[in-house]
């Protein structure tokens, strides 16, 4: 039953619209053509196939991730203050216990730290080392997983297989691509059949209509969390607003004032046929603007293989290589690097502020203890 | 006796290889195993021609030491630091001649390479791997341009590269696309019987909670770019660019504003197709074709790969410290405001909670008794 919920769920997330499958009873007794449809559609609102592809891929690489998303679990807010008073027998805690636990996370994330450290001179020495033995010209040198199939093959059986099962999936894959028109035109003949067998099921429909639909517009959870964050996000953009309509009042007037102060001035500095190109100039940089502030996942999500080029190409390239053969995307280390160095600046300041916040509320209530002074570090 | 055996045919096994693979490996060997370095511009000459009296030479430094060396490789336990690990293994049951034009074809192609990048390894490193205990196992370092994957996984992977290419190049046909959306068209106007509209794209929950994913870097953003016009204009073209900034700005901002008031009418909107007990997974829909290659990450020195990690933990530490920074405001500001403490803890209380929310726990205040002079 839950298994039904969970899926009919998703798929309402996702933007799924035929009431009949929302309909269904909670005992999954009946409705395998709904779902099959349901199935279809499905397979190409989210790429099923080639989502499942990708997800389970083998890895042979090396990999890492770059993107920046959190990765907050989705009950975050609310787990925490239900895992947090576990012990203490009058429900409270030491402060004591807060700090020494913010103690111990700062070392696990230094010697993490340290670990990630040792870590990629490992995998350095270990590109660099086997540069110039794959098979494959693009990736160049071996992974970790790669040597050591070298030192040990018969440690790999099991990724061997994996890659054979791999390769038949992916030509069944291509079997199936050739397949897909007859599927569609399948589909959409057992749509013109339940289409002109909908009226008839219609009454057998009508007792379980109201079990399977919602009736509660308050208690969604997901709506009350995404209003929430609209809420906050608001507020934000409403301090912002707030600021730059000062800020922009302001520095109009005085603009205004001097404009009116020295009109010869403006004329004689050109002042009015640059005006255009600043315009210009503003409008590009605008533009840069908006577009970040688009959803957009020009960044896949997904996991990288590392690889290691060094910056001379012309030393290894001795069997001619074809320069232009790259059908695989690559992304390089420097932009990474920027963009996760722009990424941490932000995260640091949101930090710093909250931070001054806490100074200012903590300022206000030490106005309010008796007898001591804080002196701020 | 027994030793002897095993060193003579371990020996001739080295013969045997070395002649057959013609690789340059002495000449890599002695430079990590002798003080004296070739220079790198001279050890692709050197190669063929030092190979031959070089062969004899490492053969009887190898001879040399008769201490009771394992059975080369088999009883080789874990990867140590250095890398070492011994050819034997890796080249049993190989076709030796193929492999061996293979290798050195690749022993050629990156001789040069690996002479220049062998002569920076610091310097420190170099000295160990000399001092390897055992020098019939050759490090990583000197043989690792000429390893080879067994064959097995070789044909594998390839198999297995070729069906991943030709999975991303495979189109699907304007047939099967044609037929496809008419039928997701058609599923998707289906009307339903409560007469309520059907969702479209704009007001999918997936696609309200992408909107706003988006839309939560904009504050940060924006006031980037806030801070970054200054106060003071050198000329008067300057200052009506930052105006004009500005104005821009605000725009952006109440665009924004007005998306997000958008984006709560859907939010309310879907409510009504909610079921009573969701809980709904955060999935990306990510585009189906460019999924299907891994992309790469390509770094070009050591430096990068470790800044790169080091960067990647810095900004998910960030994350996790303002995720605490939130919830402790909400736990301990509260405790402080509403005086429930026993008043004899108050000054320790309240410095305690200072330093962690103001000073991530680093360091303290001062609490200084304010008493009056009399």
């Amino acid at each position: 039953d839950n298994q039904i919920r969970f899926v009919k769920s998703a798929l309402w997330y996702h933007g799924y619209g035929r009431p009949q499958l929302y309909r269904l009873p909670s005992d999954g007794s009946a409705g395998s053509r709904e779902l099959l449809l349901t199935f279809s559609w499905l397979l190409h609102r989210l790429g099923l196939l080639e989502q499942l592809l990708a997800r389970n891929r083998v890895k042979t690489g090396d990999e890492t991730s770059v993107c920046t998303c959190e990765d907050d679990p989705p009950n975050s807010q609310k787990g925490m203050t239900e895992i947090a008073p576990e012990y203490g027998l009058e429900d409270r805690v030491d402060v004591r216990y807060l700090q020494w636990l913010n103690g111990r996370l700062r070392l696990q994330w230094r010697s993490l730290h340290a670990q990630h450290q040792e870590q990629c001179k490992l995998l350095h020495k270990i590109h660099l080392f086997t540069s110039g033995s794959h098979t494959d010209q693009i990736l160049g040198h071996f992974s970790v997983t790669e040597t050591d199939l070298v030192r040990q093959p018969e440690n790999y059986k099991q990724l061997l297989q994996l890659l054979e099962s791999e390769t038949m999936q992916l030509e069944a894959f291509l079997e199936w691509k050739q397949l897909e028109p007859v599927y569609w035109h399948w589909m959409e003949t057992v749509l013109d059949n339940t289409v002109e067998e909908g009226n008839t099921c219609e009454s057998w429909d009508a007792h379980v209509e109201k079990s399977g639909l919602p009736k509660a517009t308050s208690g969604c959870p997901w709506a009350d969390d995404l209003t929430g964050q609209i809420d906050r996000l608001s507020r934000d953009l409403m301090t912002l607003r707030d600021r730059l309509h000062e800020l922009v009042t302001h520095r109009k007037a005085a603009w205004c004032e001097k404009v009116k102060a020295g009109e010869e001035e403006l004329q004689k500095e050109g002042f009015f046929a640059a005006a255009r190109k600043i315009q210009e100039s503003v409008e590009l940089k605008l533009r840069d603007l908006t577009y970040l502030c688009a959803p957009k996942s020009h960044k896949a999500h997904g996991a990288y293989r590392l690889v290691f080029r060094s910056k001379q190409p012309a030393s290894r390239t001795g069997s001619g290589r074809p320069a232009s053969r790259e059908p695989v995307s690559a992304v390089g280390a420097t932009e990474v690097i920027r963009e996760l160095q722009m990424r941490g600046a932000s995260l640091e300041r949101e930090l710093k502020q909250l931070q001054e916040e806490c100074r200012q509320r903590l300022g206000e209530i030490a106005e309010g203890l008796n007898g001591v002074i804080c002196v701020s570090p | 006796e027994e030793l002897e055996l095993l060193n003579r045919a371990l020996e001739k096994a080295l013969k045997v290889r070395k002649s057959i693979l013609k690789t340059p490996l002495e000449a890599q060997g002695a430079t990590a195993e002798k003080s004296a370095a070739a220079t790198s511009s001279s050890k692709g000459l050197t190669c063929k021609q030092g190979r031959s009296h070089r062969t004899t030479s490492s053969n009887r430094e190898l001879c040399a030491p008769a201490e009771p060396q394992k059975t080369p490789g088999m009883s080789q336990s874990a990867l140590t630091e250095q890398k070492s690990f011994s050819i034997e293994d890796s080249d049993r049951g190989k076709n030796s001649v193929a492999a061996g034009k293979q290798l050195l074809d690749a022993g050629k192609k990156s001789c040069g390479f690996l002479g220049e990048s062998s002569k920076k390894e610091d310097p420190t490193s170099e000295g160990a791997l000399g001092r390897s205990t055992s020098p019939r196992e050759v490090t990583l370092q000197e043989k690792g341009c000429q390893l080879k994957l067994p064959l097995p996984y070789r044909k594998a992977y390839s198999r297995n590269s070729r069906a991943w290419e030709r999975c991303c190049l495979c189109q699907t046909s304007a047939d099967a696309a044609a037929a496809r959306n008419r039928f997701i068209e058609r599923i998707q106007t289906t009307v339903s019987f409560l007469g309520s509209p059907p969702p479209s794209m704009s007001t999918r929950p997936a696609e309200i909670e992408e909107e706003l994913k988006a839309l939560k870097d904009v504050p940060a953003l924006l006031s980037q770019y806030v801070e970054a016009e200054p106060a003071d204009h050198p000329t008067l073209q300057r200052e009506y660019e930052s105006l004009l900034t500005l104005e821009g700005l605000q725009t952006t901002v109440s665009q924004c504003l007005h998306k997000l008031q958008l984006l709560q009418g859907d939010c309310a909107g879907d409510v009504g197709g909610c079921s009573a007990g969701c809980v709904p997974p955060r999935g990306q829909t990510c585009d189906s074709a460019g999924m299907l290659a891994v992309p790469l990450l390509c770094y070009s020195s050591s430096q990068e790969l470790r800044d790169l990690f080091a960067l990647k933990l810095q900004v998910s530490m960030l994350h996790q410290e303002i995720a605490l920074q939130k919830i402790m405001m909400a736990e301990l500001l509260p405790v402080l405001e509403s005086r429930l403490y026993p008043e004899t803890s108050a000054a320790q209380l309240y410095r305690a909670i200072y330093t962690q929310l103001c000073e991530g726990g680093k360091r303290f205040p001062v609490l200084v008794r304010d008493e009056l002079a009399d």
